[in-house]
């Protein structure tokens, strides 16, 4: 087994242009807070160097862990402590964590179930297609408070609200994979004598599935954004909470640190799921080879990798 | 179609046959402007026959093979295989078509056994016939494989496989070597012959290529603008190697063919053609 530094040297020589991008982004941003304005208020420079992240902001994160145990609580007069920021944000992010993968497994359940049974039948799909694209358009984050008022700022509310955001998302996306099957499998399958019900369930459904692949991915990045948004609004723990205190005292180390965090959840989410995912559709014959995090990433980001199809 | 007409072409046609009579196909395109993709085409396929149907690009081929099919309901006319009608797709005229149709989701077995599955077979008769088909076609050592994993060439071998584990009388075949290059489609040529001789199905080709007719045949219809221009018989003797194909009937033969379809040199003698066994 390779070390990993060995592995990161193997990486450089390999994707020197990545690693050079990142080196600049980092040196740029120093040099930007060196540059900046200083704030007129204290903890809070407009642009944090790398030190005041790693060191003031970070153990600042301790203000986050209100228990009375293992680490100091601030908030009762506690010492702030880098354990007490890690066991913050161990905490925080579990709370999302568990909030995300509850709302996203029963949105994507949800979403593709539905979807499933409206496009099995004509009379289902017609009757839906137009409050469904009105859905499609709701500004998402707006029915944030909608949804806390009808179940509070709970976890509950939270995970119904990010289950809704992935339904809609995926009841659409799974309606238009659906359509989008090529007519030859269909028309293959008919002529071998299947029935409408095993032409559906044997054929459309599978030749459908690697065009989720996208939705999904973008599924686990709008949960991210739901989440998170949810929290910052309305719950009293979670990331998104730990971003509306650093707001609150315009603290941009903390913000920086919990936006990094949230990135690289995200980044590990899609890896996992896009792992997932080519499990389960592992005959398609583009997405045989090994998952690629960073053109995961990417297809979160903009929809489609440019090089490659993402159904295959 | 009334139900005398039915019991008329009923009595007519055996099992195994497949009558067409007088189908038209006609398509609306945009801005009201009809196409008249079949008309009037009337011909009845023998049991047991390889029929090509020939033409240039567009010219009606596979909208006939799609209404036969059941695919594509004819907008006059009927289409009749042994005592039934025509109205929908179904096993007894399974298809390979032109682009790749095996399912890449299902292994090469599996894709094999779809049609037996789908009639209702039994797990051990759906074994059965699919190690048979697949030894058939050379791929018994591919019965797990994925689709993926195979070539162009051995996909249209699964796809073959499939269409023949159903026993039909008919068969359906829309271009199926098309896309594949010279070599891989001379074996395949040599492979379906095999099998058409074991099975004596009752085979449509829809090609393009005159000499694919010609290795393939017992007649040839000839499309053009839609309508049937012509019906040959091909009596070259079998296996139609290069020189069989060089055979001066055989080269007169391309040339009826050419004339109809509105290309190449004057027929020099149409009659004698007629005498060395090719007949229209």
């Amino acid at each position: 087994m390779r070390s990993p530094v060995r592995r990161v040297g193997e990486s450089i020589r390999r994707h020197p242009v990545s690693w050079i991008t990142w080196a600049v982004i980092i040196i740029g941003w120093e040099i930007l807070a060196h540059l900046a304005p200083a704030s007129t208020i204290e903890n809070s420079p407009l642009v944090p160097s790398w030190e005041f992240v790693f060191t003031d902001a970070l153990k600042q994160l301790s203000g986050s862990w209100t228990f009375d145990f293992w680490a100091p609580n601030p908030s009762r007069g506690g010492e702030e402590t880098y354990f007490g920021a890690l066991l913050a944000i161990l905490y925080h992010s579990s709370q999302s964590l568990y909030r995300l993968v509850l709302g996203l497994t029963v949105g994507v359940l949800a979403g593709v179930g539905s979807a499933l049974v409206i496009s099995y039948w004509r009379f289902a799909r017609r009757l839906v297609w137009t409050p469904l694209n009105f859905l499609r358009m709701l500004p998402l984050l707006a029915a944030i408070p909608l949804f806390q008022y009808w179940f509070g700022p709970t976890t509950m509310g939270t995970t119904v609200f990010i289950a809704f955001g992935v339904w809609v998302l995926l009841l659409v996306s799974t309606i238009n994979a659906v359509n989008n099957v090529p007519d030859r499998f269909i028309e293959s399958a008919r002529t071998l004598g299947a029935s409408r019900k095993r032409t559906y369930f044997a054929v459309i459904v599978p030749a459908a599935l690697p065009e989720l692949r996208t939705s999904l991915l973008l599924a686990a990045g709008l949960s991210w954004s739901l989440t998170v948004g949810s929290e910052y609004i309305g719950l009293g723990s979670g990331l998104g909470n730990i971003l509306a205190v650093a707001e609150f005292f315009t603290n941009t180390g903390r913000m920086i640190i919990i936006a990094a965090l949230i990135a690289f959840y995200a980044l590990i989410t899609f890896f996992f799921l896009d792992k997932f995912f080519k499990r389960l559709v592992s005959w398609v014959p583009t997405l045989a080879d090994d998952s690629n995090v960073a053109r995961v990433a990417g297809v979160a980001a903009i929809g489609a990798p440019a090089d490659q199809p993402i159904s295959g | 179609m009334g139900a005398e007409d039915a019991k008329r072409v009923g009595e007519q046609v055996r099992a195994g046959a497949v009558r067409v009579d007088h189908v038209s196909c006609v398509f609306e395109h945009r801005k009201g402007h009809l196409v008249n993709a079949l008309d009037d085409v009337t011909f009845t396929a023998e049991p047991g026959e390889f029929v090509c149907v020939v033409g240039p690009s567009g010219h009606g081929k596979t909208t006939l093979l799609r209404v036969v099919a059941g695919l594509q309901p004819p907008t006059g006319g009927s289409v009749m295989t042994g005592e039934r009608s025509v109205a929908g797709p179904g096993a007894d005229r399974p298809m390979v078509f032109q682009q790749d149709t095996v399912f890449p989701w299902m292994h090469v077995r599996d894709n094999v056994e779809f049609g037996l599955l789908s009639r209702g077979a039994s797990k051990a008769d759906r074994k059965e016939q699919s190690d048979r088909w697949l030894k058939a076609v050379g791929l018994e050592e591919f019965a797990d494989s994925w689709p993926r994993e195979l070539s162009g060439g051995m996909r249209k071998r699964v796809a073959l496989a499939a269409v023949l584990a159903l026993d039909a009388e008919v068969a359906l075949m829309d271009e199926p070597f098309g896309s594949l290059d010279y070599f891989t489609r001379r074996s395949l040529h040599e492979l379906l012959l095999e099998l058409w001789a074991e099975t004596r199905t009752t085979i449509f080709f829809v090609t393009h290529d005159i000499e694919e007719a010609l290795i393939l045949a017992d007649r040839i219809l000839l499309l053009r603008s839609g309508k049937l221009v012509d019906d040959l018989r091909v009596s070259l003797p079998r296996p139609r190697d290069e020189d069989v194909r060089a055979r001066s009937e055989a080269v007169e033969l391309q040339k009826v063919i050419l004339h109809h379809l509105g290309f190449g040199a004057e027929i020099t003698d149409e009659r004698s053609l007629r005498d060395e066994g090719v007949t229209g």
